[in-house]
């Protein structure tokens, strides 16, 4: 009945069933996987009905913490049956790399699904044009609408984004011409010199060619590069994005053959001992797929890379995140968060001042 | 009798790029590396030159050059030159560490090992080659105060581990003797 008119009210399903009313709404409420009610209080069978999560900020720039928020508000759009989903950004909010490439990376992922996705920017087109400078809709899902309207791509702008403020998204492709940390590194050095340059590159060419060797995925990667300025002292922002099995799905396996010792300290039963895992892997490195003396470097050579920028290390994984931060060239703290909205893949964001 | 100058340049196997990364490039580097070795015929020490490499990440590194060092270990001696960048040894010291193996390389006209470090009881040892570059298993028995026999089993050890390098030459004696030697040659 709701699948022919969808937006009926109890009552009305009740008269149309002859039935009571009250058995109808306690049987939609046993049922809200699969029923849900609007704002008019009609019922919609929930793959016809629409979910519009939107990415609010108390400050001007979207972050991480902002996308993770909205994600706890609403639920994981991946795991709820709504059919049709409508990513908003706000008006007057500016977008931060490690904020787009989650909802870049959420968008592509409900869209492999089937669902109808949406990203709205009918409130804010100065995030649509900078992230249409920075490539970001290039890397989008030919079948996600965006509002008002999808942008037609800049070439120009994309390949060459702006000199004076950094902004660039590439595409992760292991078999491609185009060497993406090299892009990243000559960029760097057009804005802001050679400085910082070639760690730069080291640590995008190692999470680069992680992302590219280990994350197994049909929706592409994707990586980032932009600087910001917040309360007078410029910011640097790398990010790598994968809708791929994640760390853990790949590190496992290899642990109990190659790596007993480091199984036996972080049991899969253990509440946190995925989270802790990756930090192992972070700050003493060795642990590679493939066995001892045979890989593992990617993870350590960032952590090393971050003690010498005293920067910030977010790894986002399907449902936690960790959190590393350095400061005076040693590890600060560390933490993760557990129990996280569904996002597949691995999500890294590696964050410093430029005037460290 | 001297033996001939084989130098390969890392650039001529990086498709092209200065700065070269990641896993799966390092190994298509690997494969034509490994086909440009077996190419020298007899060749028992061979230099790789970093020259026009900017920047090359840890995986890279190891997958490409370490790895190729790996297969081709205890019978060719492998040693890097042209380093300029401190972050390209940085990366180059991790890609030794993650590959398990132990490199010699040139910088600043010094000998400088990379990998896993030696034992401390190896240092005197390593120390003393390094400073004579070429030595004979009597010269350091004589200088470390220890037997011939110890000096041997010692020196053979550190070639093995791939520090030095061991060649057999004809003494004076008419018979044969090992010389031990640092590997390679700065630029």
């Amino acid at each position: 009945m709701l699948n022919d008119s969808p937006g009926l009210k109890a009552r009305d399903i009740a008269k149309s069933l002859n039935c009571e009313r009250r058995e109808v709404t306690k049987c939609l409420y046993d049922n809200l996987e699969e029923f849900v009610q609007d704002e008019n209080f009609v019922w919609l069978l929930k793959k016809n009905a629409c979910l519009k999560i939107e990415f609010n900020a108390s400050r001007t720039w979207i972050t991480q913490e902002h996308f993770e928020r909205a994600l706890i508000k609403y639920g994981s759009p991946l795991d709820n049956a709504h059919g049709h989903i409508i990513l908003k950004i706000p008006k007057e909010r500016k977008v931060l790399f490690c904020a787009a490439s989650r909802i870049l990376a959420l968008a592509n992922q409900l869209a492999e699904v089937k669902r109808i996705v949406e990203l709205d920017f009918t409130e804010n087109s100065d995030a649509l044009s900078y992230l249409n400078r920075a490539g970001f809709f290039d890397q989008l899902a030919k079948n996600i609408k965006v509002l008002p309207r999808k942008p037609s791509s800049s070439a120009a702008l994309r390949h060459k984004a702006n000199t004076t403020k950094l902004v660039e998204l590439l595409p992760i492709d292991a078999y491609s011409d185009e060497n993406v940390p090299e892009r990243f590194k000559l960029s760097f050095i057009d804005a802001f010199g050679e400085t910082h340059a070639q760690k730069i590159h080291s640590v995008l060419g190692e999470l680069i060619g992680n992302a590219e060797e280990h994350s197994g995925t049909v929706i592409p990667g994707f990586a980032g590069l932009q600087s910001y300025i917040l309360k007078g002292s410029t910011s640097i922002v790398a990010v790598i994005s994968d809708s791929g099995k994640g760390i853990c799905s790949t590190l496992r396996p290899a642990l109990d053959l190659h790596y007993p010792e480091v199984a036996n300290q972080f049991p899969k039963t253990l509440e946190a001992s995925d989270a802790q895992l990756i930090i192992h892997a972070m700050r003493k490195g060795g642990l590679s797929s493939k066995g001892k003396g045979k890989g593992g470097a990617g993870l350590h050579t960032s952590s090393s890379y971050a003690e010498s920028l005293n920067a910030k290390i977010s790894i986002r994984q399907e449902d936690f995140s960790v959190a590393l931060t350095y400061r005076d060239n040693d590890l600060h703290n560390h933490s993760w968060s557990l129990g996280l909205p569904r996002l597949r893949g691995t999500h890294i964001v590696f964050e410093f001042k430029l005037d460290n | 009798m001297n033996e001939k100058k084989h130098i390969i340049a890392l650039r001529d196997f990086t498709d092209g790029s200065s700065n070269p990364y990641g896993t799966i490039r390092g190994r298509k580097a690997h494969a034509k590396l490994l086909e440009e070795v077996a190419s020298r015929v007899g060749a028992k020490t061979i230099g790789i030159s970093l020259n026009n490499i900017d920047g090359a990440d840890v995986s890279f590194l190891r997958e490409s050059l370490i790895f190729t060092f790996k297969q081709y270990a205890k019978k060719i001696s492998f040693y890097i030159f042209d380093l300029v960048d401190e972050d390209i040894i940085s990366n180059l010291e991790g890609a030794a560490i993650s590959g398990d193996f132990r490199v010699t390389c040139w910088i600043d006209g010094k000998c400088r090992f990379i990998g896993p470090a030696p034992s401390p009881t190896s240092l005197p040892l390593l120390d003393l080659v390094m400073s004579n570059r070429s030595v004979t298993t009597t010269q350091v028995a004589q200088a470390l105060e220890m037997s011939v026999q110890n000096a041997s089993t010692r020196l053979k050890r550190l070639s093995e581990e791939g520090f030095i390098a061991r060649v057999e030459m004809s003494a004076g004696s008419g018979g044969k003797e090992f010389i031990y030697k640092v590997i390679g040659e700065s630029a």
